[in-house]
């Protein structure tokens, strides 16, 4: 069995990881290119904002009232209007086969009752199959009509003042970024370390290391070690690059973001090391690792809100390390604020991390058993 | 093209598959496990959410202006001590939003005079903060109407009908998504898979020495994997109905077609993937994480594909599953049929043709006969 730790043997093992990882230019490229292009681009793309509704209207009434009205709804590029129709029958047809998501019907008596002082009855059909998109919609549809009913004077005297914190411009990508740095670097850190630590039981090689004096914590330190930096340069980038293209904020502690970014770094890498314990083959690693991996990323936060999750799925993501870090990185790039409001996130974090490194040096010498 | 060679490959890849207990139980055992996370617990409608309310004007005005709040689904009202400053609040995060009721605002309505109600609201979820956004200018809309005297000004009465799923029941959103979701994502990654195996371990050069052409092994693997696909898409669909109801809305048939096309692109892409790639790893990275995220995120499944920039909406023309995406939710949800989705499955199609190409040209360069 091994003797005490020891620093010497460490840095040996440090050495021969770092010249492993090196020397194999398609790891290193599949390490640090896929997180900084994949922040970028999809922080770039992914848009949950209702945009470009394609909206058919059938104007029966022909009236100076009834275009303004429709004016009204298309001049802010929510809705887009498309085609239309003659009658109410065709834009309900448009709607049904699905070519556009909105229909607007004006009835042919509009502008008559609207001129006899009675409310003025518009008829607006979504198609509800994106329900997400259709209640979007629908709010704005009926500020749209707030609004156009106001003219321009308030129609009642109260009125809510609403100021946006944190993100006044209401910019997308900084409400995905901090969830795609997150998931990425999951994502890539239990792949990229469970298929290099199980690759040394392909390889046959695992017996050799097994062998030496070396203690199992150390083999597995060794093991986080390079791919910790690789790592670290690939959320430096994805943030550089993020500040560059959509400014996004860092308002708060950069020494204290980088010391938890390490963190969760560490408990990624350690649950693949975990992973490729349980695992033979390369082809087992990465199944078992998307099959990790998707759960923790659909359960975080980083794409579908938390609170809107059922009881049961909001306390089961507790025990999700994605989950924290998100709420982390939001906290302290968009709202600046300290370990006095983060630190039960950061605690569970640094649990999750020693626990996963606790467990797979437990496994890491029993798994040729 | 010999067909009883196809069959003997086609076999062949069954086989292993199955010998593979892992990988087969994994192969079923993914996409159902994606598929009960998803129907279960996302939902992007937001619901419950926390804010917390100032009320320093404590009058029957801001009591029914609380409760109504509270009767929204998507807010509930905390109310919060008065002497902490609305930043702070958000600040802790327990809160996503802030709402001050000045003193003296019921007066101030019933004079007429303006009322301004203030609210802070925490945009670093930007969905949430529109919603929030939403609901106070609606709530302040209907309860400003019973407390101030009404303009005479006659209005306009907006009928909103929300059309095939008027409960917003997000289940019948989400399943049909993820269907197509799952369907484009494990064929590709078994095809790649056993594709590249084949190199990993040496026994392509039996391939290459045999009298199987290209396109012979290209159908053979196409084949099995086909069946492997729809196999998982019987599955998935089977629990879909059984877990939350999801049924045929109405003619079933593009659905019929549609399928098997889509998981023939996606196993066609799998062993393009897999052509090209030396090693296991690289060909799992590529179809697992580049795919799938390409799948997820250009198909439409949560966001709409009209939001995102146009480069990306023409791109994602040509991702089968964005395609697929609106077959099934027509065939399952809307019920249009054939006039709805006819260029989907033709779009489907075309795809498969090209990719049927590229992969027999990708092999030819492998060493292999036409």
């Amino acid at each position: 069995m091994s003797s005490a730790f020891s620093w010497r043997r460490l840095f040996v093992l440090l050495r021969k990881e770092f010249v492993q990882i090196l020397g194999n230019r398609q790891v290193l490229y599949i390490l640090l290119f896929p997180p900084i292009v994949q922040v970028t681009i999809l922080g770039y793309a992914m848009n949950p904002l209702v945009k470009h509704l394609a909206f058919a209207v059938v104007d029966e009434s022909k009236t100076p009232a009834s275009r303004r009205l429709i004016d009204a709804f298309t001049s802010n590029g929510v809705f887009v209007p498309q085609g239309g129709g003659d009658d109410a029958a065709s834009v309900y047809r448009a709607v049904q086969s699905g070519t556009v998501d909105a229909g607007l019907v004006i009835p042919v008596d509009y502008a008559q009752t609207m001129a006899r002082g009675e409310p003025g009855n518009v008829q607006l059909v979504f198609d509800g199959v994106n329900s997400f998109t259709a209640n979007l919609g629908a709010g704005y549809a009926t500020l749209i009509v707030q609004d156009y009913n106001a003219r321009g004077e308030p129609s009642t005297p109260l009125s809510p003042q609403i100021t946006f914190a944190y993100n006044p411009g209401l910019v997308t990508a900084w409400f995905f970024v901090p969830g795609l740095l997150g998931a990425i670097l999951m994502i890539t850190g239990l792949l990229a370390s469970a298929s290099e630590s199980v690759r040394e039981k392909d390889e046959g090689t695992l017996e050799q290391l097994l062998m030496t004096p070396a203690s199992s914590l150390e083999v597995l330190l060794a093991k986080i070690g390079p791919l910790f930096v690789l790592f670290i340069i690939a959320l430096m980038a994805s943030l550089a690059a993020s500040r560059l293209l959509f400014g996004l904020p860092f308002r708060g502690d950069f020494l204290l973001f980088m010391g938890i970014s390490s963190v969760y770094i560490v408990a990624a890498i350690s649950i693949g090391i975990l992973i490729s314990t349980f695992a033979a083959t390369q082809q087992q690693v990465v199944l078992i690792s998307i099959f990790t991996a998707l759960p923790l990323m659909m359960l975080s936060g980083a794409f579908a809100p938390i609170e809107s999750m059922p009881p049961f799925w909001q306390t089961l993501s507790l025990v999700n390390p994605l989950r924290h870090y998100i709420t982390i990185v939001r906290d302290i790039l968009l709202k600046g604020v300290g370990l006095d409001v983060i630190w039960p996130n950061v605690l569970a974090l640094v649990a999750f991390a020693i626990v996963a490194i606790w467990i797979s040096a437990t496994r890491y010498r029993s798994q040729l058993r | 093209m010999s067909l009883r060679r196809v069959w003997v490959q086609c076999i062949k890849e069954l086989v292993e598959f199955r010998r593979d207990r892992l990988t087969l139980a994994l192969a079923f055992a993914l996409p159902v496990g994606m598929l009960l996370i998803f129907g279960m617990a996302i939902r992007l409608q937001i619901t419950n959410i926390p804010v917390g309310v100032q009320d320093f004007d404590r009058s029957p005005f801001s009591r029914d202006f609380i409760s109504r709040i509270n009767a929204s689904r998507e807010l509930v009202a905390v109310p919060e001590p008065l002497d902490r400053s609305p930043m702070s609040l958000l600040d802790r995060g327990n809160v996503s939003a802030t709402i001050v009721i000045p003193p003296g605002t019921q007066q101030a309505l019933a004079a007429g005079r303006p009322a301004p109600i203030q609210s802070l609201v925490d945009a670093t979820d930007v969905v949430n903060a529109l919603s929030i956004k939403q609901i106070l200018t609606a709530t302040c809309a209907f309860v400003g109407a019973t407390y101030a005297p009404a303009s005479a000004q006659p209005t306009v009465d907006l009928h909103e009908r929300i059309w095939f799923n008027p409960g917003g029941n997000e289940a019948l959103f989400i399943v049909p998504g993820v269907y197509a979701v799952i369907l484009a994502m494990y064929p590709t990654l078994l095809a790649a898979i056993a594709m590249v195996r084949d190199k990993e371990r040496g026994t392509i050069v039996q391939a290459y020495a045999s009298r199987l052409r290209a396109s012979e092994l290209i159908a053979g693997k196409c084949l099995a994997l086909e069946c492997i696909g729809l196999a998982e898409g019987l599955a998935i669909m089977a629990i879909g109905f059984a877990v939350w109801g999801v049924r045929f809305a109405g003619d079933p048939l593009p659905l019929l077609i549609g399928t098997p096309l889509l998981v023939c692109c996606q196993v066609l892409l799998g062993l393009l993937i897999g052509a090209r790639t030396n090693t296991v790893t690289s060909a799992i990275q590529a179809s697992g994480s580049v795919n799938s995220l390409v799948s997820v995120l250009l198909s439409g499944f949560l966001y709409p594909v009209t939001s995102m920039p146009l480069v990306f909406q023409w791109l994602s023309y040509i991702v089968p599953a964005r395609h697929y995406i609106n077959i099934t939710r027509d065939a399952f949800v809307r019920g249009a049929g054939w006039p709805g989705v006819w260029t989907e499955v033709l779009a489907l199609a075309i795809i498969a043709s090209v990719l049927a190409v590229g992969t027999w040209l990708s092999m030819r360069r492998m060493q292999m006969a036409d």
